[in-house]
């Protein structure tokens, strides 16, 4: 084997290491287009909000921008306790808007002892005429809640608040104690 | 092939349209304590009166002829502050042999709640009463003459209403008038 012979084998090599390269490149290329999507996110107040009602009472409240409402209810053992207008919805908006309630949290949870204190908490969605549109019931059975399913939606005309009319009831020789719920309104 | 493809497509394409909403979700909170009533039934020093749990339905038994039951149960504000109570029907049976029957709050004056007359309720509710705060007020029943011997009943309400609102409970309360 002489010089010469070994200089071209080299050759040979380093060509076929840039060949290499050069389909691995290629391999990992990829053509494309691009389309241009440009959201504009502009904050402005919601149409549809919390008022409190005629029966909203200490220390309820509602949050910044009308948007979260803490409600303050009592129940009283064996007898049943009723808020005619704790809360009021109102879309201020001049169209139509379609809500529904929907179950997100409640406590003492399924199980516990606590839970057989109630013996229902239930929310009723009226029109302004103080008509029923719709009932979300929590009660109880045993040691568990049986929680309301999500309503159908329901359409709050323009310029209209409905209320959310309450009544809650404990069970005979309940003790004190608390439930605290979480109700998602969905507004469409 | 070809045309079920195209349609398979075409679906998939619509289906984002037609199943997407958005909506925005507003968050409610409330929270239900349970709490000893404000107010309270006892028992009275005339007739027979039951008070069932938590003091806040009872049972009122009392005889025809009568003039006056004058003290048949209490109505007892534990609270501090002002109440307004009434009393008014939901229910009754066999009343038609009530030739008479008044039933009413008494503190010394009488406000008249309910009135029976000639086996009719004329009056089946009351005015709204001031219960002051760690005030009792007696229930009466008075005028009391029935044309029969039997059992009549009147199932009636105490609505204790939180002044200035529309916050009020129900409690249960059973006349029987033999």
């Amino acid at each position: 084997m002489n010089i010469r012979n070994i200089r071209i084998r080299r050759s040979a090599k380093f060509l076929i290491l840039l060949l290499s390269s050069l389909i691995v490149g290629a391999a990992n290329a990829a053509v494309f287009y691009s389309l241009t999507m440009q959201p504009g996110v502009s904050i402005t107040s919601t149409k549809v909000f919390f008022v409190a009602g005629n029966d909203f009472q200490s220390p309820s409240s509602v949050g910044s921008n009308s948007t979260w409402a803490y409600l303050a209810l009592k129940a009283y053992p064996n007898v049943t306790l009723t808020y005619e207008q704790p809360l009021n919805i109102s879309n201020t908006d001049t169209v139509s808007h379609n809500f529904r309630l929907r179950h997100i949290t409640i406590t003492p949870v399924n199980g516990s002892a606590q839970v057989g204190n109630f013996t229902f908490i239930n929310f009723v969605v009226q029109n302004e005429a103080g008509v029923a549109q719709g009932s979300f019931n929590y009660t109880t059975t045993g040691n568990n809640w049986i929680t309301p399913s999500t309503t159908s939606y329901m359409t709050l005309p323009p310029s209209t608040a409905w209320i959310i009319y309450v009544e809650t009831r404990a069970a005979p020789q309940a003790n004190d104690i608390t439930a605290d719920i979480q109700i998602a309104v969905d507004v469409v | 092939m070809l045309i079920v493809g195209t349609l398979l497509l075409s679906l998939n394409l619509l289906s984002p349209t037609t199943s997407a909403s958005t909506y925005a979700s507003l968050l409610e909170q409330p929270s239900a304590a349970i709490t000893p009533p404000a107010v309270v039934l006892q028992e009275g020093t005339a007739g027979n009166s039951t008070i069932y749990a938590n003091s806040t339905s009872a049972k009122v038994s009392v005889a025809a002829p009568s003039s006056a039951y004058d003290y048949v149960l209490s109505v007892v504000n534990q609270a501090t502050s002002d109440l307004k109570i009434n009393l008014r029907v939901y229910g009754s049976s066999n009343i038609g042999r009530l030739s008479n029957a008044t039933i009413s709050f008494h503190d010394g004056t009488l406000s008249d709640q309910i009135v029976v007359s000639d086996g009719n309720i004329t009056q089946s509710q009351g005015a709204l009463y001031n219960l002051a705060g760690n005030a009792t007020i007696c229930i009466e029943i008075s005028n009391l003459q029935a044309s029969t011997a039997d059992t009549s009943y009147l199932y009636v309400y105490l609505k204790v209403l939180v002044p200035n609102t529309t916050t009020y409970s129900l409690y249960v309360i059973t006349f029987e008038i033999t």
